[in-house]
């Protein structure tokens, strides 16, 4: 059965299908001369041997039968393991996002390719590795043009970590009620006096707030003229790695003691009583080789790991402990372990929105 | 807070005064787009300058890989300042 992926219906480039558990993208006749220059140009499969970019092979489009709606081509990419959105993922992921964001679009700008967007629903992970997965957003660069994704990627990447940074709230509750990210204005009024006094909050927080509140107000000037004056590629090379620097050095700022983030070190658990467990847990995964394991309560990924030695493909952990998920995120980098730990609360799960949004709920979602 | 700091956070609070309601009847995000020509420029001098630095360090620096405690913490130091690099 074919069906389309309920997420990419806003996008006019093209869109996702599922077909027979395969996954397949059209690229429309207006998206065609921007795909044929990147793909021309070598950029998508370089982006794709690194591991940056979700590979994608073209096919006949007969094989989507109707479903292609005379889309002069379409591709086929592999089967992300699990599907995840930035409400769910713990801080070092969203920063990990944010910042590969920033590395792929300054990199890009050396072959003349610009990110038509900045959409944090766009960026994957397999294990902790961020992988862009929708190839639609890479377009050819005009001079002088300005970073449009600028104001989106403010919204979906750096408020949200800013929230957290600088205030000790994470971002993961308030995102899930607002699909689109955290609102610059509402940032800028949460903020107190002393927090703003940063040449980095100021311009992006303070600044952007109000010229996008005195952008919606009455005035006179026009936007034509700012937009013929264009912005020159070092500038924007500037404005991109000056956001880089800045967010690289970003910390939660709640950094005390929470519920379970010391649970490795400090459980209920006799060494006897860990052993036995770690064991059962390496036979059941060298028995059964899940390829994607569910870790429930996956803590600071322990027992994940374990079962990732013995054998499971790949591990997907769900907590709604802030530090023990970034404890996770962090090891699973580290130790290199296909694993990528997500914010949930089993009292209070992702929501199905797929009708309304394409976001889908939590369990329906393994692969 | 020293000098530079000062005025780093001085600047944009003038010129954030100086466009108030400037701009009308355009979306949220051609204030993104204003932002962008308001740092634009500085962004890019502080990038061109970090750039010449690089270059100027590389010329006259050590080698990044060598041994000694100073020579890694300057090879740190540059990983950070060359815009290009990868840190992953």
């Amino acid at each position: 059965m074919t069906a389309v992926e309920p997420g990419s219906f806003r996008d006019p480039s093209g869109q996702v299908f599922e077909n027979d558990g395969r996954i397949f993208r059209t690229i429309t006749a207006r998206a065609l001369a921007d795909y044929t220059f990147v793909r021309d140009s070598g950029v998508l499969k370089r982006l794709v041997d690194r591991g940056h970019l979700v590979a994608a092979e073209e096919v006949d489009p007969a094989l989507l039968g109707d479903g292609a709606r005379g889309a002069p081509i379409v591709v086929e990419h592999p089967r992300i393991p699990f599907i995840s959105y930035p409400y769910e993922w713990p801080f070092p992921a969203l920063k990990a996002a944010a910042l590969f964001h920033l590395d792929l679009q300054i990199e890009l700008l050396a072959d003349n390719v610009m990110l038509s967007d900045a959409s944090a629903y766009n960026v994957q992970f397999i294990g902790p590795r961020p992988v862009l997965i929708d190839l639609l957003s890479l377009r050819r660069y005009r001079e002088g043009e300005y970073w449009v994704g600028l104001r989106q990627f403010c919204e979906q990447f750096l408020n949200p970590l800013l929230l957290r940074a600088v205030l000790g709230v994470p971002h993961n509750q308030w995102y899930r009620g607002s699909l689109e990210g955290i609102p610059t204005s509402d940032l800028n009024r949460l903020l107190p006096f002393h927090k703003k006094l940063s040449f980095q909050v100021m311009t992006y927080v303070v600044l952007q707030a109000r010229l996008e509140a005195s952008a919606n107000d009455k005035g006179t000037a026009d936007a034509g003229a700012i937009r013929k004056k264009g912005l020159s590629k070092s500038s924007l090379l500037g404005i991109l790695t000056q956001l880089r620097g800045w967010i690289e050095k970003l910390k939660p700022a709640d950094t005390g003691k929470t519920v379970w983030g010391d649970y490795a070190r400090n459980n209920t658990y006799t060494d006897a009583a860990e052993e036995a467990k770690c064991r059962f847990i390496a036979e059941f995964a060298e028995a059964v080789r899940p390829k994607l394991l569910w870790d429930l309560g996956c803590n600071s990924g322990n027992y994940s790991a374990v079962a990732l030695g013995a054998g499971a493909h790949a591990a997907v952990g769900f907590d709604f402990d802030q530090k023990a998920l970034e404890l996770a995120f962090d090891r699973a980098v580290s130790e290199k372990l296909n694993l990528l730990p997500l914010f949930q609360d089993a009292a209070n799960p992702s929501p199905d929105q797929a009708l309304e949004t394409g976001r889908t709920a939590w369990h329906p979602r393994a692969a | 807070m020293n000098r530079i700091q000062i005025a780093l956070v001085a600047v944009p609070a003038l010129l954030l005064l100086s466009t108030q309601n400037a701009y009308a009847y355009l979306d949220p995000g051609t204030g993104s787009m204003i932002l962008q020509g308001l740092i634009g420029g500085i962004a890019g001098g502080m990038f061109a300058i970090r750039l010449y630095w690089g270059k100027l360090k590389s010329r006259f620096g050590r080698a990044p890989t060598s041994g000694s405690a100073s020579g890694a913490s300057v090879s740190a130091q540059d990983a950070e300042d060359v815009p290009n690099d990868k840190v992953r």
